[in-house]
């Protein structure tokens, strides 16, 4: 066979055509569907006329950064709770912890309100500990409502979420508007980072356009969502010591103070640092490498060392890759990744992990495994991807 | 069961359309350089259209996921089916073209393989053989389909026949009966033919004893061949959950068995089906990492692929495997 | 709008919905089916009837299975918007097709929709439309018609008062029950019992002819040659029985006991799981009968042990009922006793567990000594089983044991297993046996208690799992509600405020200790509270942590409410509670000041209605 051909190892940053955009994408496929009906073959009568809706377009003026309008009267000065936002946003978390979705009307109050708490977070967000730091959790809920169970209520514990809230699982309508609503009532009690799954582009190809299409019979949810992860931050700093993020590092930033100074509203970019902190990942290879994400780059011991060393940090903590354990140590503990969706788009078979870090900067790695869910079938009918 | 397990081949071509959708397939350099497969597209476009006026269900079912299609399903979708054209591929220019040469795809369902295959190899005779209900709306969408049914050369088919051409065979039988499956197979193939079988995701749905006794069978019955095979595999190592979860997985939610999933749940325990015959197999992900560059930086202009990890557990799961006896 | 009711506008919905119905997105032709109620109300009944139930029928030939899927559904409702019962027969047609699709779903919502049409419908219609309707399903080529067929006897089996007519429906059910393919002779005999049932509620309509066709049904159920079938003629037969007991006929109970047998004995394991699993309600049909109740001894015996361990699982829940219907006390001694100490030592860990669930009830129907000398051992071993499940599900249902036998026979067991569920690695076993401790407590008695198990209570504190944590503290709540105050104060609270200053750094103890100390807030003394846990809590009012000083403020919301009830405390509530909440109060922490304010408020509240 063919595919047995030496394949050269990844040259660094030669490529500079990192991932596509999503406007080329859809120009590809809809090129592709107009020009088929002159190829060979000669046995068709009207190639490509497979009759799908297009997604729609970003070329849409309605689908826009910002087209939702959650973020047309922003407040000069960060939300202040009032006794009856407190009670209502108790009554959205206690009805969204039971997995129920609000209504298009009061997510588009839950978001307009949680533009006023992100806007004036920082790109890298002060947190003191004790934290929780949580990874990945991709839609599936009722693994959420687990972590909860395992580390502990929020306000009680303190949490520090990762990104990647959204898409693969089947409940990120419900998840995402949990983790917002309790950022919007205990904005100091529980931090929720950007992923690189916080994205228009991203959350059309992995799931969660689909998901509010279906629950909300309109886009209109997603755009709220999306228009507001635009105001997430990207990055925390516990204690000055432990650097959070949901990728990793990246080329163009050496300080933490680089990041400081970064435009982060805005739909993560397809390079540049903003893009790389959301997408690297560290490898066992030194210096940088291409990632064979398409965006973002891999990054060695080396250069966590001196970034650690640089900016006097104990630990870089990430998210955003599978590991089977739940959390995975690298480059000589410089380095830890934490995943907190456990048997991963109901299939991976992996636990899951938090890290709890105490006050005294004590870490405790806690694994758990998929929640038990009496008396529900296996999701709603629904087989999991396999090839058959 | 039986219905349950013929339903799957809609999963596998609603995965096949959305990889040509997506642009994965066909692979200009594999399938279309190397293989000759032009058209590819148009013909499955094609058949789904022809499908349509089959049964709008089917249709429905095929076509419902193509605009929510995961990347990770579409490169584990463009591995398999590329890998199983290249090796058809290679064995038949072996082969050449003077002499005479079959191929059984068995439960095959709706692959299309035989309308380039046929086309390419004149002394190609393909004989796809599934259970009733497959063959039944297979035969009808191919005669619904004006430019396959033509290419194909298809002869109208009387009452309850099935579409058939001189190259070209569609027989209903259900391989667990080993019985049936070597009448019917008798009546339209030559043992003495060098002879191609291809199961894709079709053993992991028998019984250990059905699987073994067909393949003891028809490396028996046929003088020489190729036998290749594409499955799942359970995995061996100790914390390695993802083939009791599959099992669980499709039980529930679909009543789907795959009995030996756990047995041969290795490479090596997969290879020893075929056993005395020549076999290498690899696990999909070995065959990911030796997909060339270009080619992989074609397939990352398509989508996002954002999740490695889950490939490699995916793909690590899956395996390709080819044995081959006799003198060919 | 109201006043416009010219032809076109009338029209408007019935095109709309064609229009939708044919659009590509399946999700439209869903929406579009859902609104079907809608349209039909704009149409009235006669276009309704004459309009679209016509083109439903057409849209029922070929669409997906979700679209048919609400299609049924919605036909169910429709009685009414086709002008009344007198008009209903017109939505058999569409329903008799969606009762012929492949899909189960599609299918069986056809058939409850036809079942609740067939409920409106007169015996005029019922023998003209509904009947043929059934007759021409079950006489189908097509398995999937036949297949609904046996699922719409039961709408009309009791309301036809024709005896001869019946008798045609129940040879129509004989012929599904004998099909040629197994699923339709499968469903045919799970809605068997069904119809049987319904007949035991009309006992004087079935005549001795209708009894000769269940009879051959029975017959022909038990020797198909499909494991897949034959099992349920368990069922089935318990029907039957529940008949002719209701009757007070028992000409037949020999028969009957014979077939019982039969089953129990049968080849296929299905169908010997599936009297196992029975065996208590077939073997109470023949209560009051102690020769045949005798009779079923040795088959039963022969289930506990069977070479299936999922039969061995089903019979295994079944031995103190079974026990208890047996009235020799020899034969209960001699015979099941030593059935389940062999169940209680099988090698699936399935078969154990489910013995577990049940085995302690076999404890009222002997002696103490009886109990001591044979039950006592057996459950004493399950208590040191590998398996958790095991040794939880005894645990759990230990409380008729100690009832009749005591716990101090038990106990030396007993803790071993406790200790050892409280460290399994799995957190919802720990969380098991905390959740049962109360009831041990109450069992053991405090003195038991303070020796054995109170160290346990309170290391579960320290779980690295919140849940655990929390369950302990409601725990020692529970414990402190049987063994009272004092008992708290001296064994409980005492140790946790002796607990190291070094513990005390860590903010997940410091929390813990918190809560534990507020919850025992509502049990203990008031003069508790106000030497021991007040002091304490006050302390952690100036905590680093703004989650402890917010819980602070909690706390002392719940102190105030119980100290408010003396009025010896007034001054500690007004000199130190309400000062250190005004502080909070100010507390530059968003969070703290909320929940001061709060717990403030709460006090004042609480004051105000004292004085």
């Amino acid at each position: 066979m063919d595919m047995d051909l030496d394949v050269p190892m990844h040259d660094a940053i030669e490529d500079q055509q990192l991932g596509p955009t999503l406007d080329e994408d859809r120009e590809t496929n809809s090129a592709d569907n107009s020009a088929g009906s002159t190829n060979a073959g000669n046995v068709g009568q009207t190639p490509g006329s497979l009759e799908i809706d297009e997604v729609e377009d970003l070329h849409d003026p309605d689908f826009k950064p910002g087209s939702s309008g959650i973020a047309d009267q922003k407040s000069a000065k960060p939300l202040e709770l009032t006794n009856s936002t407190i009670d209502q946003l108790d009554k959205w978390i206690e009805y969204l912890s039971k997995c129920q979705v609000l209504s298009e009307e009061e997510v588009a109050r839950l978001c307009k309100m949680a533009v006023d708490v992100l806007q004036f977070e920082e790109n890298v967000q002060p947190i003191n500990v004790p934290v929780t730091i949580c990874g990945d959790v991709h839609g599936q809920f009722h693994d959420l409502i687990e972590l909860f169970k395992i580390g502990g209520p929020c306000p009680d514990t303190n949490y520090l979420f990762m990104g990647d809230y959204v898409d693969r699982g089947y409940y990120s309508v419900e998840t995402v508007s949990l983790l917002v609503a309790m950022k919007v009532r205990y904005p100091r009690r529980i931090t929720i980072l950007r992923g690189n799954h916080e994205s228009r582009q991203i959350t059309q190809v992995y799931g969660f356009y689909d998901e509010c299409l279906r629950k909300y019979g309109s886009a209109t949810v997603w755009k709220m969502f999306t228009d507001l992860f635009d105001y997430f931050p990207i990055t925390a700093l516990v204690d000055n010591k432990i650097f959070c993020l949901h990728g990793g590092l990246s080329p163009m930033v050496e300080t933490v103070d680089q990041v400081r100074e970064l435009n982060r509203i805005q739909e993560v970019p397809h390079e540049g640092p903003m893009c790389d902190l959301l997408w690297s990942d560290p490898d066992d290879r030194g210096g940088w490498g291409i990632s064979p994400r398409g965006a973002g780059f891999t990054f060695g011991q080396d250069i966590s060392e001196q970034f650690n060393h640089t900016n006097d940090l104990s630990l870089i903590a990430r998210a955003h890759q599978l590991v089977m354990e739940g959390y995975a140590w690298s480059h000589q503990q410089n380095v830890v990744t934490i995943f907190s969706a456990p048997n991963y788009c109901y299939r991976c078979g992996n636990q899951a992990a938090i890290m709890e870090v105490d006050e005294n900067h004590n870490r405790q790695f806690l694994q758990y495994e998929p929640s038990v869910r009496p008396g529900e079938p296996t999701v709603s009918r629904k087989t999991p991807d396999y090839f058959l | 069961m039986e219905r349950v397990v013929q339903q799957t081949d809609y999963d596998a071509l609603s995965c096949r359309i959305s990889a040509i959708y997506k642009g994965y397939l066909p692979s200009p350099c594999y399938q279309l350089a190397k293989c000759g497969y032009m058209g590819y597209k148009e013909i499955h476009m094609d058949y789904i259209n022809g499908l349509k006026h089959v049964s709008r269900r089917i249709h429905g079912k095929v076509t419902r996921t193509l605009q929510s299609s995961y990347p990770v399903m579409n490169y584990g979708t463009y591995l398999r089916t590329v890998s199983i054209d290249l090796e058809l591929n290679g064995i038949l220019s072996k082969i050449g073209k003077d002499q005479r040469v079959q191929i059984l795809d068995l439960g095959g369902g709706s692959d299309l393989r035989m309308v380039p295959l046929l086309r390419n190899y004149p002394n190609l005779k393909f004989v796809d053989v599934d259970y009733s209900e497959s063959t039944k709306v297979k035969s009808k969408a191919l005669w619904e389909t004006q430019g396959l049914r033509e290419f194909l050369k298809l002869q109208e088919p009387q009452g309850d026949q099935l579409v058939r051409s001189d190259r070209y065979e569609l027989i209903s039988c259900d391989l667990n009966d080993l019985n049936q499956t070597s009448v019917k197979l008798d009546k339209v193939t030559d043992a003495d033919v060098p002879t191609i079988i291809i199961t894709e995701c079709v053993l992991c749905y028998m019984t250990q004893d059905a699987s073994q006794k067909l393949i003891e069978y028809l490396i028996n019955h046929y003088k020489s061949g190729h036998w290749v095979s594409y499955d799942p595999i359970g995995g061996s190592s100790e914390n390695d959950r993802f083939g009791t979860i599959m099992q669980a997985n499709l039980r529930d939610s679909r009543n789907l068995e795959m009995p030996t999933l756990m047995i041969f749940n290795s490479k090596e325990k997969y290879a020893n089906r075929f056993a005395p015959l020549q076999t290498s197999i690899q696990d999909m992900w070995e065959l990911f990492n030796k997909i060339p560059q270009d080619e992989i930086k074609r397939l990352k202009s398509l989508q996002f692929l954002d999740e490695l990890e889950e490939l490699k557990v995916m793909q690590t799961h899956y395996v390709f495997c080819k044995s081959q006896w006799g003198n060919v | 709008m109201a006043t416009e009711t010219a032809d076109d506008n009338s029209l408007y919905p019935l095109a709309l919905l064609m229009d939708e119905l044919k659009h590509d997105d399946i999700a439209n032709r869903v929406e579009a089916m859902k609104k079907l109620d809608t349209i039909s109300v704009a149409l009235g009944p006669v276009r309704t009837r004459e309009e679209l139930i016509p083109f439903l029928v057409e849209v029922a030939q070929d669409d997906e299975d979700e679209v048919f899927a609400v299609l049924s559904e919605e036909l169910g409702k429709f009685v009414p918007y086709v002008g009344g019962p007198e008009y209903a027969t017109i939505l058999l047609p569409p329903l008799n097709i969606l009762a012929s699709t492949e899909e189960t779903l599609v299918r069986e919502k056809a058939v409850d929709s036809l079942n609740q049409i067939a409920e409106q419908l007169s015996q005029e219609q019922l023998f003209h439309d509904f009947i043929p309707l059934i007759q021409h399903l079950a006489d189908a080529d097509w398995f999937s018609s036949k297949v609904s067929a046996c699922g719409l006897f039961k709408a009309v089996i009791v309301r036809v008062k024709d005896d001869s007519l019946r008798k045609e429906l129940l040879s129509l059910y004989l012929q599904l029950i004998q099909d040629d393919t197994p699923m339709v002779r499968r469903t045919a005999a799970k809605n068997l019992p069904l119809l049987i049932d319904l007949l035991t509620q009309n006992l004087d309509l079935s005549t001795n002819e209708d009894w000769d066709y269940i009879s051959s049904m029975f017959q022909k159920i038990i020797n198909d040659n499909q494991d897949s079938v034959k099992f349920l003629t368990v069922n089935t037969l318990i029907s039957i029985l529940q008949f002719f007991n209701a009757k007070k006929d028992y000409s037949h109970t020999q028969d009957l006991l014979e077939s019982s047998k039969k089953l129990i004995g049968d080849e296929a394991w299905r169908v010997r799981y599936m009297a196992a699993d029975r065996f208590d309600d077939l073997a109470s049909q023949f209560e009051g009968h102690d020769v045949y109740i005798g009779e079923l001894v040795q088959p039963f015996l022969t289930l506990c042990e069977d070479n299936e361990s999922d039969v061995r699982k089903a019979i295994a829940k079944q031995l103190p009922g079974f026990a208890s219907l047996v009235k020799d006390p020899s034969v209960v001694s001699n015979k099941i006793l030593p059935a389940a100490q062999s169940l209680s030592m099988d090698e699936s860990e399935i078969v154990r567990a489910s013995l577990a669930v049940t085995v302690t009830n076999l404890v009222s129907l002997m002696t103490k000594e009886e109990a001591i000398d044979h039950l006592l051992p057996i459950l004493l071993n399950m208590l040191k089983d590998e398996f958790p499940e095991v040794r939880l599900n005894i645990i759990a249902n230990l409380k008729v044991v100690n009832d009749v036998i005591g716990v101090d026979l038990l106990s030396e067991s007993l803790l071993p297993a406790i200790t050892e569920l409280a460290k399994d690695v799995n957190w919802r076993v720990r969380m098991a046996i905390i959740e049962y401790v109360p009831i041990l407590a109450q069992q053991l008695g405090v003195q038991f208690f303070d020796q054995q198990l109170s160290d346990l209570c309170l290391s579960w504190l320290w779980d690295t799992v919140y849940s655990i944590r929390e369950a302990a503290v409601n725990n020692l709540k529970k414990l402190t509600e049987i063994f009272g105050s004092d008992w708290c104060r001296e064994e409980i609270i005492s140790k946790l405020l002796k607990f190291d200053s070094q513990l005390l750094e860590n903010f997940v103890y410091r929390f813990t200790l918190l809560a534990a100390l507020t919850t025992l807030v509502s049990v203990v003394d008031k003069k508790v509270i106000a030497e021991d846990i007040l002091p304490f809590v006050s302390r952690l009012a100036d905590d680093s942590v703004p989650n402890i000083r917010f819980n602070t403020a909690k706390s002392y919301a719940k102190i105030v409410e119980r100290l408010s009830q003396d009025s010896n405390y007034s001054g500690l509530i007004k000199h130190t509670i309400l000062p250190s909440l005004e502080k909070l109060r100010q507390d530059e922490d968003f969070d703290v000041k909320y929940f001061a304010n709060q717990s403030l408020e709460k006090c004042n509240i609480t004051l105000w209605m004292r004085n």
